[in-house]
């Protein structure tokens, strides 16, 4: 059983007056999320990301296919008692002190007594919000009410959770104890479903990745297979390269580029790669380093974003 | 235990609105000008006289129970005062919880869409309900006091001024799921609180031609039964007290009970309704 499956999972909105238009948030997407893996959807602005989130928690219904969590549909609420989920731009009830909000939703998600107490101790602890555990949520900072939003999302020690977004205006240090409650929610065998933006911490977390456009997966596989090394060095190197040396280095290997004063170099023969150091120390050039450029999960997502054709 | 947890967060969330304060506040002024303005001077163990801020309140032969006359004039008088009121500081309860961000919350928990709805509008006549309860029993207890007459069918005016509200709220809870705006909620409740019940009440009196042709007595009739009775049920309470006022009979028809049940399955219509477009409602 996978804890998220979706077959073919389609979501079009008809909007404008008189519901003439369309909008098709999602198409066909079919995406299984392993049990204790760190999931992250990642896409554009508008790729259907929070769309696919709220049909897998029942809140929009699906146009055509089928969305389950823990084995079960999407529909059936009752399944709700083991999932977690922090919404993008969540508002919760002002009146309530950060404390109150953990024990209102608490005693939604069925729980009571001394039991959800510890848990309220336990989780303003986890996100380090206890000093504001009284104070009205009306007066949190955007940070404040995110960490608050996340302990909401954990009150009910959920085996699957759904983040949209969870590091949405929070501070660097406070992103990395994310990042942290998120790994050890893994290592407690948790499966974290993640939205997200910043691919940076994305590539930092999740064990796999997909990437959303236009409301179609256009890629997913594990984080690895999208960083993995690129075929090829980077020299850097101190001195000018003329066009005499350029044409004289590329003889020796034709995969010699010039880019931005840094030189590239195919990784394929190794033999080539020395002679053209060879060719340059003779020049005079003062070779400073070569290295293995092993692309980030950004260059992926940016080549893969700008690659497809808009429709 | 999920219902009540939501219904007693909506209580707190009006009474912590101001509002529902302004709503107390006056009740509690017109309790104490009750209470100060009041004198009864008994003959023969006997209330004889009754005045209110030394003005006589005219007493006829028949006269029974003077609490009566007190509770028509502040109960029965402000009534509609207290059901505008009551809208205004209960209107925003729904479409506040329908706001994205919020609606995510509640339906990313093991409730019901049914159950969810209904805690909120239970919610909402709660709120009114208890400040009513506030107003009628203290008025109960200041009318007992003064007077000696403990009129206990104050009470049982409250359980259907509680049942009025509630009918209203359900128009309104249909209303903010299919608008999610307050101000449409405000609008069209207050048009049918202060015109449109009156008209389908009147229409055959009124000189309009449009208004007395077949059309408009179908639309008048779906709308008599389909909307709550507003004119008859507020009529149904005053008749409460207006009938313990005098032995004289004043009143053709004893107490109706049936503006009050139809009211109430229009109400349940009209909640049904919300709910099943709350459910099929992409949020
Ligand atoms: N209720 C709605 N009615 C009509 N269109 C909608 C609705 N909700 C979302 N959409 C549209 O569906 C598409 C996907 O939106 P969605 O919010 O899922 O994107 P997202 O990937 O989460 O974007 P972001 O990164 O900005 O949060 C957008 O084009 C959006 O305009
Ligand atoms: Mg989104």
């Amino acid at each position: 059983m996978y804890p998220v499956e979706t077959r073919q999972l389609t979501k079009i909105y008809a909007s404008g007056l008189l519901k003439r238009f369309e909008v098709r948030a999602l198409e066909e997407v079919s995406i299984n999320v392993s049990p204790g893996e760190i999931f992250g959807l990642l896409g554009p602005n508008g790729a259907g990301k929070t769309t696919f989130v709220r049909i897998l928690l029942g809140i929009t219904h699906p146009t055509s296919g089928t969305a389950a969590v823990l084995g079960e549909p999407a529909t059936n609420y009752r399944i709700k008692k083991k999932i977690g989920f922090l919404p993008e731009n969540h508002r919760y009830p002002m009146h309530l002190t950060g404390e109150g909000v953990l024990r209102y939703f608490g005693r939604l998600s069925g729980m009571g007594g001394s039991h959800l107490k510890k848990r309220i101790d336990e989780l303003l602890h986890i996100v380090n919000m206890n000093q504001w555990r009284k104070m009205k949520i009306r007066k949190y900072s955007k940070g404040m009410l995110q960490r608050i939003g996340l302990a909401q999302a954990l009150i009910n020690d959920p085996e699957l959770i759904f983040l949209d977004e969870p590091t949405d205006g929070v501070d660097p240090v406070g992103r990395k104890e994310i990042r942290d409650i998120l790994k050890h929610l893994r290592d407690e065998g948790k499966t974290i479903f993640l939205n997200s933006h910043l691919l940076s911490e994305v590539e930092v977390i999740s064990d796999r990745v997909a990437i959303l456009k236009n409301g179609r997966v256009i890629k997913s596989g594990t984080v690895d297979e999208f960083t993995t090394t690129a075929d090829e060095y980077e020299i850097l190197y101190d001195g000018i390269i003329d066009d005499d040396l350029l044409a004289l280095i590329q003889a020796i290997d034709g995969s010699v580029r010039l880019e931005n004063g840094i030189l590239h170099v195919a990784a394929g023969n190794k033999e080539s790669i020395n002679s053209v150091l060879d060719a340059l120390r003779s020049h005079g050039i003062f070779v400073k380093s070569m290295s293995q450029r092993k692309s980030t999960l950004e260059d992926s997502f940016i080549n893969l974003i700008n690659e497809e054709p808009k429709q | 235990m999920k219902l009540l947890t939501i219904v007693w967060n909506t209580i707190y969330e009006s009474i912590t609105r101001v509002t529902l304060l302004i709503y107390l506040a006056i009740g509690t002024i017109i309790m104490m000008v009750v209470l100060f303005g009041l004198r009864v001077e008994y003959a023969d163990g006997k209330p004889e006289i009754l005045y209110l801020f030394g003005n006589e309140i005219p007493i006829g032969d028949g006269f029974i129970d003077p609490s009566s006359v007190i509770f028509l004039f502040t109960i029965g008088g402000s009534l509609m005062g207290m059901m505008l009121f009551g809208m205004f500081a209960t209107a925003g309860i729904i479409p506040s919880f329908l706001k994205r961000g919020t609606i995510d919350i509640y339906l990313s928990k093991p409730i019901s869409r049914l159950h969810l709805l209904f805690s909120k509008y239970l919610g909402g006549v709660s709120a009114i309900g208890a400040a009513l309860l506030y107003f009628y029993f203290g008025m109960f207890l200041i009318v007992g006091f003064t007077t000696g007459f403990w009129n206990a069918s104050v009470m049982y005016v409250w359980v259907l001024s509680v049942l009025l509200f509630a009918t209203v709220y359900a128009l309104a809870s249909f209303l903010a799921v299919i608008s999610r705006s307050i101000g449409v909620v405000l609008i069209f409740v207050y048009l049918h609180l202060f015109i449109l019940s009156d008209i389908i009440v009147k229409y055959e009196t009124i000189p309009l031609p449009f208004l007395q042709t077949k059309t408009a007595e179908v639309i008048i009739t779906v709308l008599h039964y389909g909307l709550p009775q507003i004119q008859p049920m507020v009529q149904q309470l005053m008749g409460i007290f207006e009938r313990q006022t005098t032995t004289i009979q004043i009143m053709e028809n004893g107490f109706d009970m049936m503006p009050f049940v139809y009211s109430l399955l229009s109400g349940t219509f009209l909640f049904l309704l919300a709910y099943v477009k709350f459910r099929r409602t992409d949020y």
